[in-house]
């Protein structure tokens, strides 16, 4: 059953804190220069709740889940 | 800056009959068309339509965007008109590709084509104000401002707006960020949503709306037949490179053999052994016969460049890159570190002493970035030199061996 919840990305709102990363490591990875990779495909399991933290934790309020 | 005096305008098409001229863009080439009794002598009057006429004239036309993305313009209409209320229209002429002219050409000879699509776009999305919005060209000012004093349409607001040069400032959600706040940058807002003033924004490039106008009286069966079936009406293009003539705009009709359309600006001064279509953010190809067969975004905006013999396409791509590095606009990590980055390995990777290590890492690096902006614009670069790598794989392989067939001492594309 998909979830429908998303998490996206204002790429030009980050600034590349990398918190998000530590917060929800099941779906985002950084790239060498230290900005989140996201996929923008659906979240499933554990991913939900981590994404929701990393996205209450952004200092730059860049991520968002839809 | 201004544009040059040089700027010609001409046709380029298999059998650009009367009869297609006579329902062609331009119409008769090169005149300027600043009076506008003139104008409606040529073109005749604007028949009075409806929105939803003016959305499915757009639709059956099959026309797509002209500023180089390609996308539909009767999608962005109803996309506008879904979101209900009042909205606002943005002519996009700022056409910040630097080898690019067709929209300056354009603006200058026939002002009041652009004036009267933005107007049948303002009347479908209920939209009261009207921007036309350009780089700071004096003649091009001139021009516009000279058919305003004449054509007033009635129930909306007409403004010229100036922004500042960059290429990034003419994305579409930096005119709008440019007039909200005065900054050209691109944002992560959609102009569809959230616009000028906070309303819904239709920006469209100045062409489209030329050719809107232009639909309005000649009907989107005529206008298809200015193209082919995968991509309907005909286009304006900038003839770049090594042409006798750089800086030629032409109307192409129907897909047409390349040779035939370089003719406008005097054909190649010498052996073309690639071109580059769209931009210095579009592709190099080889040659190829014929010109516009292919699907609407594919010419990009419409630039096609020489690249002769005796250039060392690496570096022309090179250049180019180096240019577009520079104009990134800083904001989104992926593109302002992974350009630099990749720059960084271009001379490794594609120069005298090759390393294929290198070249892999400039394809690793490259799908590392695409993507990953908030515009296109990192997707643009890295496409680019992915194009060159594909299309000059021979002057690849000379590198290997230390040699470069470059022997003019000029660079193709001034970047």
């Amino acid at each position: 059953m998909p979830s429908g919840t998303r998490l996206t990305l204002d790429r030009i709102a980050c600034n590349g804190h990398g918190i998000c990363a530590l917060m929800a490591p099941s779906c985002i990875t950084l790239d060498r220069w230290g900005y989140p990779v996201v996929s923008g495909e659906e979240l499933e399991g554990k991913a939900i709740p981590e994404a929701r933290r990393a996205a209450r934790a952004c200092p730059a309020k860049a991520l968002k889940l839809c | 800056m201004s544009i040059g005096v040089s700027q010609e305008t001409a046709f380029a098409g298999a059998g650009s009959s009367s009869e297609i001229a006579a329902v062609s863009l331009l119409r008769n080439g090169s005149t300027y068309l600043w009076d506008l009794k003139a104008h409606r002598e040529l073109y005749g009057d604007l028949p009075d339509l409806s929105g939803d006429e003016i959305v499915t004239m757009a639709r059956d036309a099959g026309l797509t965007g002209r500023g180089g993305a390609g996308f539909p313009t009767h999608l962005k209409l109803a996309a506008v008109l879904a979101k209900g209320g009042p909205a606002v229209v943005v002519a996009n002429g700022s056409e910040s590709e630097p080898a690019s002219q067709k929209d300056k050409a354009l603006m200058l000879h026939r002002p009041f084509l652009v004036i009267e699509g933005a107007w049948l776009v303002a009347r479908t999305i209920s939209a009261s104000r009207i921007y036309l919005y350009t780089h700071n060209y004096r003649h091009i000012h001139a021009s516009l401002q000279r058919a305003l004093a004449q054509l007033r349409p009635p129930g909306v607001s007409i403004e010229i707006a100036t922004g500042p040069d960059g290429y990034v400032s003419g994305e579409s959600s930096a005119v709008v960020s440019f007039l909200n706040r005065g900054v050209a940058l691109p944002t992560f807002t959609r102009p569809i949503d959230q616009g000028v003033g906070g309303l819904p924004t239709a920006v469209f490039n100045v062409e489209t709306l030329a050719h809107l106008a232009n639909i309005a009286r000649i009907g989107s069966l005529a206008f298809r037949t200015l193209g082919s079936s995968t991509a309907p009406g005909s286009r304006l293009l900038t003839l770049s490179g090594t042409v006798f003539s750089p800086g030629t705009v032409v109307e192409l009709l129907h897909p047409s053999p390349i040779a035939e359309v370089l003719m406008a600006a005097g054909g190649a001064t010498d052996k073309p052994v690639a071109y580059l279509i769209g931009g210095y953010g579009g592709r190099f190809t080889p040659p190829m016969a014929l010109l516009g067969g292919e699907p609407g975004g594919s010419l990009g905006c419409g630039l096609v460049g020489v690249i002769p013999e005796g250039a060392c396409g690496l570096e022309e791509a090179c250049r180019l890159f180096d240019y577009l590095a520079s104009q990134s606009a800083r904001q989104c990590g992926p593109c302002r570190f992974g350009l630099p980055a990749l720059q960084g390995k271009l001379p490794a990777a594609l120069g005298v002493r090759p390393i294929r290590r290198a070249e892999r890492a400039v394809t690793r690096l490259s799908h590392e970035i695409a993507g990953r902006g908030g515009c296109s614009h990192p997707d643009a670069a890295t496409a680019m030199l992915q194009s060159a790598i594909a299309t000059f794989g021979e002057e690849l392989d000379l590198h290997r061996n230390g040699g470069c067939s470059a022997t003019r001492s000029q660079p193709v594309f001034k970047a």
